[in-house]
């Protein structure tokens, strides 16, 4: 490849770039314009599994206490009860964080 | 007496099997893969590097940000650990890519073994660090004395069920992916000339699958940094 047929490359690519650039900034200052849907799809997955590992755990958990203390269905009712309530405080922490990273990367800082 | 020629029977030493698997295999590759990138990138490392070694670099530097962003300074003896478990979750990951070669961080028990180490550790760390006062953890700040007996097994489950968010994390994004590119695969095949549609939706979602690859890989790694910060920082 010569030097000639660089240079009107290098300039489509500034062109192109300088287009771009224009574009992740005009919408919203953040992600482009397909980044948004596909970070919502990962925090709603990840909210998801943290939900569901909470029921599952805690159901295991009571599960095999119930087996070792031979104590009947007391132990997986109260551990199906506390391990949804744990899984509900991870996905809250997992939101809360996703929210403090929100706002630290668009500096402008939300309530609460 | 027993036989003279009974020494040379061939039986199992062990008593549980150890067959060498297709995923024991891709595991040895993947181990081999990272150490062969390592192992030439940084042969004749120089001021100015070379393209494998500066690939090299920035998979180093990249996990280094990830644990100062997540734990700071303290975190840094932990960097052999965390970069070994970022790179062979990532080389599983995208070796899984490779058409007909296994996966196997798509298995639960691989990813629960790799998760159920990393929260055992680090709970150990947690535990040398502070001594007693690491259970602290389990009562937060600022909450009132009456509702400890509600808050105190709620905080432990969440802490016990850390494991399993991880590993199900890692291992439900691996096989959904890889089954929905079987099932576009699959389509392009039964379809015939109008099997160009799937085809062109598995090249997509071949593209989507690579770059999930690298994120869980990535997500596996901050999250075993932020429960390691737990551990060091207590919140």
């Amino acid at each position: 490849m010569s030097e000639d047929d660089r240079k009107p490359d290098f300039g489509a690519f500034d062109a192109r770039m300088a287009r771009l650039k224009a574009a992740e900034t005009g919408s919203d200052g953040k992600a482009g314009p397909e980044g948004e849907p596909k970070a919502a799809t990962h925090a709603g997955l990840h909210i998801g599994i943290e939900l569901v590992a909470g029921v599952i755990g805690g159901a295991l958990l009571g599960y095999f206490l119930d087996a070792w203390l031979d104590t009947g269905p007391l132990w997986l009712i109260v551990m199906l009860v506390l391990g949804s309530a744990a899984g509900m405080l991870n996905a809250h922490r997992y939101i809360k964080r996703l929210d403090r990273e929100r706002s630290d990367k668009s500096g402008t800082p939300k309530a609460g | 007496m027993a036989s003279p020629i009974e020494q040379f029977q061939v039986k199992p030493v062990l008593p549980f099997d150890v067959t060498f698997t297709n995923s024991a295999f891709a595991m040895a590759v993947a181990v081999g893969a990272a150490y062969l990138l390592f192992s030439r990138g940084m042969r004749d490392p120089g001021m100015i590097p070379s393209r494998i070694q500066s690939v090299c670099e920035m998979i180093y530097e990249f996990v280094r940000g990830i644990i100062d962003e997540n734990v700071g300074r303290e975190g840094r003896p932990y960097l052999p650990v965390v970069f070994t478990l970022f790179l062979f979750i990532l080389f599983g990951n995208l070796l899984g890519m490779v058409p007909g070669f296994f996966t196997f961080t798509s298995h639960i028990i691989v990813t629960f073994t790799m998760a159920v180490v990393v929260v055992g550790s680090v709970t150990l760390i947690g535990i040398a660090r502070h001594g007693t006062h690491f259970f602290s953890l389990f009562a937060p700040a600022g909450a009132p004395k009456f509702i400890y007996p509600i808050l105190v097994p709620i905080e432990i489950i969440s802490y016990l069920i850390r494991p399993i968010s991880l590993s199900v994390r890692l291992a439900v994004n691996m096989t959904a992916g890889h089954i929905m590119l079987k099932s576009f695969a699959g389509f392009t095949v039964a379809m015939g000339v109008f099997g160009i549609l799937p085809l062109v939706a598995a090249v997509g979602l071949t593209g989507l699958e690579i770059v999930i690859a690298i994120l869980q890989a990535y997500v596996f790694t901050v999250l075993s940094c932020l429960y390691l910060n737990d551990a060091i920082n207590l919140h």
